[in-house]
């Protein structure tokens, strides 16, 4: 054994450079692994801690066969635990939306409020440090907190039956301490406070009396927990027949199916609600990423073995005339192989501990590594055991199973019948390297594209700010905004960032086909939002008069799919009662969604007293004092609340959030790829100049110039990653045509990406070759020869 | 006889440790067109590091070498190998062909740094294949000819190019007698019907005795009989 290794460690040295070239190739991919492995490790764990994670689902709301609400109305669950012996459970969970907490005159931002039915704790496995489960919320009026936030709050004191006051101006008694909600869950909550303190916003005299009746919003989450054995499939019809039924028998006049999806809680995360696996395909498209590029690394090592196999042979020969056999000759091989891959590791452990900041940064995740820890000896444990495979064992096999007399007689001219097999793996190296590459370049340019994209608005120069208080005060806000001259516009749109979060079904216009039940986006503005956004009015003009609820405008592609014929003018209804609405003018299509989608028709109504986001743009200088102007209105209407706004400039960043990260690890994963592919060449480059000093010797003799060395030792590499170019684009262009499909508005992946592409490579390779053939071009010829 | 070339106190050395040792010291020679020279001495008597710097191979540290008028000592690297290609042929004991390539394609190598162009390159070849009796053996690798058919065929690479001189180092070392006869019969042929200049470095009195004139080399310089 020790002699073994003596021997292993004195091949390594005097093998230098190849040894280093395969320490550093094998540490970075298997770090590179390893990161892959943490990350996909955390995005599969999402949601899995909960005892009951097989029987709790996610009520979603059908809309239309592609249109999906992740929420469903209150009383739902109600009557279907009622009904349905199948459900064992439910709770509801909605956003209770408070700015701050106020407790001893002090005020706590940037807590997250969840609004809970008491079943909470009993269905999901979250857990109560101090409480009482089965009375959680002693009235209406409890609320539990976080750990980590009772500490901040509280410090040292007890929190249990204190009281603390929400920015909405009602105190909450403590009625219990969690423990913080785990990253890894989609549910995700500061403090939590009774479901039916949503029952406050119910004054009387609308049209539903309490939230429990209250058929017509969409805005809660409902989670079920099943019977072990029950069939959520049938659940969900069920629901919607109940509901259906339900929403008849109170006379409403509706005449809608309701439909309903039930979501596996475990596949929130990695999953649409329409069943597409989104977050999934990243998971596989990274892990197939890490596998590659370890596998270039072994191919890296392999190669360099089998290369200089000739070298080792006449060794392994002396070995086997010696007395030595297979196995332990295999043995031998098998663990200066483990020697090195021991060396590279301990540099992982390193790098991963040294990049995991720099990752988590990138990756946007709270990634942690400890190597003690069971779950990363697991990750770690396996991609040794795989690299030690996949590196060992050929070359191993190929050096035990020498015939001893035909590797003494091996001319030193690197004559090698393995040559085949060697350019195969390079051209599967670089095959890998070159799908990243295309990958990044696509990627990336797609990302620019939707950058780029006219959204049939212009963003340029806009600040929004949400109106809270203000609203209701718009005409004295835009007033006094207006008076700063570095402001050239003011108005209000009821989502940020132009974008439409709001959806309704049952419109009815004249000649309405009845099969045609169109799902609309709304929005809610006032008259200067079409000049302050650049929008056009291609037909009819904006209401008359001061915004009022009698009129509405349409984009282009509602009055398309409604086929409308006179849409100027034309009479609709917007919740199929006989309220009707006129339709003054048609606004020019604009992106009111992410460009992953396809422009939906759009109602735009003009209130008085419209909800949402102000809208201020400026004339590109003096932003400072404009932000100032808000802030001090802001002090004004809302000083209760944190002030934030917000440039429609960086609405791309935040949007496109997971694509730019996706991008970002993409291309980090090429270059790392790349450079082991290169690492591994100039590893075959600098052995093919050695094993050919004596021809390139004969050739200079004979005539010939650095260049024509330089050619001949060049040319035989290029060649192969031409192979592998004409492998990688025909695959890459399935792979990102695929990908793209995703996008409503993709760029066409057309000849320069691959121009580029090869280019890089074939740059990349020319570098890494030439400076090891120049080295030998230029060797004296007259010490080449007489090495012989 | 217009003169070949020329050196003038042609002088190499290599530093050890502390002092010089001397390979060639102060060689001065003359040699005319269509000569064919021997250079004689024993071992590491500086024969074949005279061969290479004639040839063009390896430098010199002091001194003057002019070849066919023209100052090889003040030349660019570039400049040298251009009258390296052009003029000289070389023939070594170890006839050094490239093992992965056939006999033809070994005589055609030169030829491509000639720039020449491939038919004309193939009927140059055929010709020399033909002129030294091998088209038999235009397919075969060098691993599967004899040591004398070797040398042959490192003669004809050597000749393809029409070289004013040929410089052989040991050409008959590695082959036995009359191998040996036989490729001295041909220097003293191309010498005596084509003109070649020739200059040999051999061990053997009796191959020195083909040529016209001996240079006897001991401890890197000339000795005068």
């Amino acid at each position: 054994m020790f002699y073994n290794l003596k021997i292993a460690i004195r091949n390594l040295r005097s093998n230098g450079l190849y040894s280093i070239i395969n320490i550093i190739g094998l540490a970075v991919s298997v770090t590179v692994c390893i990161l892959i492995a943490l990350w996909v490790k955390d995005e599969l764990s999402f949601d899995k801690f909960h005892e009951n994670e097989k029987n709790i689902y996610l009520v979603g709301t059908k809309q239309t066969d592609d249109i999906y609400w992740a929420t469903t109305p209150a009383p739902m669950s109600i009557f279907a635990k009622a009904e349905m012996p199948e459900i064992k459970d439910y709770c509801r969970i909605a956003w209770y939306d408070n700015s701050y907490v106020e407790y001893n005159n002090k005020k706590f931002y940037g807590n997250d409020f969840g609004a809970v039915d008491s079943s909470f704790f009993r269905i999901f496995d979250f857990q109560l440090l101090e409480g009482n489960i089965q009375e959680l919320f002693k009235d209406a009026q409890s609320i539990i907190i976080s750990e980590t936030k009772a500490k901040a709050i509280f410090g040292e004191e007890d929190p249990m039956g204190k009281l603390i006051r929400l920015s909405n101006d009602i105190s909450f008694q403590v009625t219990g301490i969690m423990k913080d909600m785990p990253k890894n869950s989609s549910i995700r909550y500061d403090m939590l406070v009774p479901f039916e303190v949503l029952n406050k916003t119910y004054g009387g005299n609308g049209f539903w009396k309490r939230i429990d009746d209250d058929w017509g919003n969409y805005s809660y989450r409902t989670c079920l927990l099943l019977q072990p054995n029950a069939d959520h499939q049938s659940v969900s019809s069920k629901l919607g027949e109940m509901v259906t039924r339900l929403r008849q028998e109170q006379g409403s006049g509706m005449r809608m199916t309701f439909r309903f999806s039930l979501q596996p809680l475990a596949k929130l995360h990695l999953y649409s609600l329409d069943g597409k696996p989104a977050g999934l395909e990243k998971v596989y498209l990274f892990s197939i990423i890490a596998v590659l590029i370890i596998l270039i690394a072994c191919i890296n090592y392999v190669n360099l073995v089998t290369a200089r196999s000739s070298k080792r042979g006449k060794e392994i020969a002396i070995r086997k005339i010696s007395g030595a056999k297979l196995p332990g000759l295999f043995r031998q091989l098998m663990e200066e192989t483990a020697l090195l891959l021991f060396a590279s590791l301990a540099i992982t452990i390193a790098l991963v501990y040294l990049l995991l900041p720099f990752y988590n940064e990138l990756s946007g995740k709270e990634m942690s590594f400890n190597i003690f820890d069971p779950s990363s000896l697991l990750i770690f444990g396996a991609t040794t055991l795989c690299v030690l495979c996949l590196t060992g064992i050929y070359p191993a096999i190929l050096l035990g199973s020498f015939k001893p007399m035909e590797a003494f007689g091996r001319s030193s001219t690197g004559k090698n019948k393995h040559i085949y097999f060697r350019k195969a793996l390079v051209v599967l190296q670089f095959t890998c390297s070159i799908i990243l590459i295309l990958g990044t370049i696509v990627i990336g340019k797609q990302l620019d594209y939707l950058q780029k994209k006219n959204l049939g608005y212009s963003k340029e120069n806009i600040i929004t700010v949400p109106q809270m208080k203000m609203q209701g005060h718009y005409d004295a806000v835009r007033d006094e905004l207006l008076k700063n001259k570095n402001v050239s516009g003011v108005s209000v749109f009821s989502f940020d960032n132009m974008t439409v979060g709001s959806s309704r079904m049952g419109v009815s216009w004249p000649g309405k086909d009845e099969n045609n039940d169109l799902v609309f986006h709304c929005a809610w503005s006032r008259f200067e939002m079409p000049e302050l956004m650049n929008i056009p009015i291609v037909e009819g003009k904006l209401p008359p008069g001061t915004p009022g609820e009698n009129y509405v405008m349409l984009n282009e592609e509602a009055v398309k799919q409604m086929k409308l014929e006179n849409p100027v003018g034309a009479k609709i209804s917007l919740n199929s009662d006989n309220n009707y609405v006129e339709v003054t003018g048609i606004l020019k299509d604009f992106n009111f969604a992410k460009l992953n989608e396809n422009i939906k028709p759009l109602i735009i109504s003009f209130t008085d007293n419209s909800w949402g986001y102000l809208y201020v743009k400026t004339t590109g200088e003096g932003t400072q004092s404009v932000i100032a102007s808000l802030e001090k209105l802001w002090k004004q209407y809302n000083p209760d609340y944190e002030f934030n706004y917000n440039f429609m400039d960086d609405f791309f960043e935040k949007t496109y959030r997971t694509d730019i990260q996706t991008e970002r690890l993409l291309s980090v994963f090429s270059i790392v790829a790349i450079f082991i592919s290169c690492l591994g060449l100039f590893g075959l480059v600098t052995y093919t100049a050695e094993t050919k000093t004596k021809e390139i010797g004969i050739r200079k003799v004979l005539g010939a110039s650095v260049s024509n060395i330089v050619n001949m030792l060049s040319k035989e590499f290029l060649i192969l990653v031409g192979i592998a170019m004409l492998i990688a684009f025909p695959l890459a262009y399935f792979w990102l045509d695929k990908m793209l499909q995703d996008y409503a508005y993709r760029i066409s992946i057309t000849w320069p990406v691959f121009a580029l592409a090869g280019m890089i490579t074939l740059a990349l390779t020319l570098l890494t070759v030439s400076w090891q053939a120049i080295k030998a071009a230029t060797a004296n010829p007259v010490k080449s020869i007489k090495t012989e | 006889m217009n003169t070949l070339l020329e050196t003038k106190h042609l002088t190499k050395w290599v530093n050890s440790g502390s002092g010089r040792i001397f390979l060639l010291r102060d060689i001065n020679l003359t040699i005319g067109q269509g000569e064919f020279i021997s250079i004689m001495g024993p071992s590491g008597s500086g024969k074949s590091t005279l061969l290479n710097i004639l040839g063009m191979l390896d430098e010199f540290n002091e001194g003057e070498y002019n070849f066919f008028g023209r100052e090889v000592h003040s030349m660019k690297e570039k400049h040298r190998s251009e009258l390296h290609k052009e003029n000289i042929g070389f023939i070594f004991q170890a006839y050094h062909l490239i093992d992965e390539l056939t006999v033809q394609e070994n005589i055609e190598t030169p030829l491509m740094y000639h720039n020449m162009k491939s038919s004309e390159r193939k009927a140059t070849v055929a010709d020399m294949l033909d002129r030294f009796n091998i088209v038999g053996k235009k397919d075969l690798f060098p691993a599967q000819l004899s040591g004398g058919q070797q040398q042959l065929v490192g003669i004809a690479r050597a000749l393809v190019v029409k070289p004013k001189l040929l410089l052989a180092d040991e050409p008959t070392g590695n082959l036995n007698s009359k191998q040996g006869e036989e490729i001295m019969e041909i220097f003293s042929k191309l010498n005596r019907e084509e003109g070649v200049t020739i200059i040999q470095v051999t061990h053997s009195e009796k191959n020195a005795a083909y040529g016209n004139r001996i240079i006897h080399l001991l401890d890197g310089m000339t000795q005068n009989y």
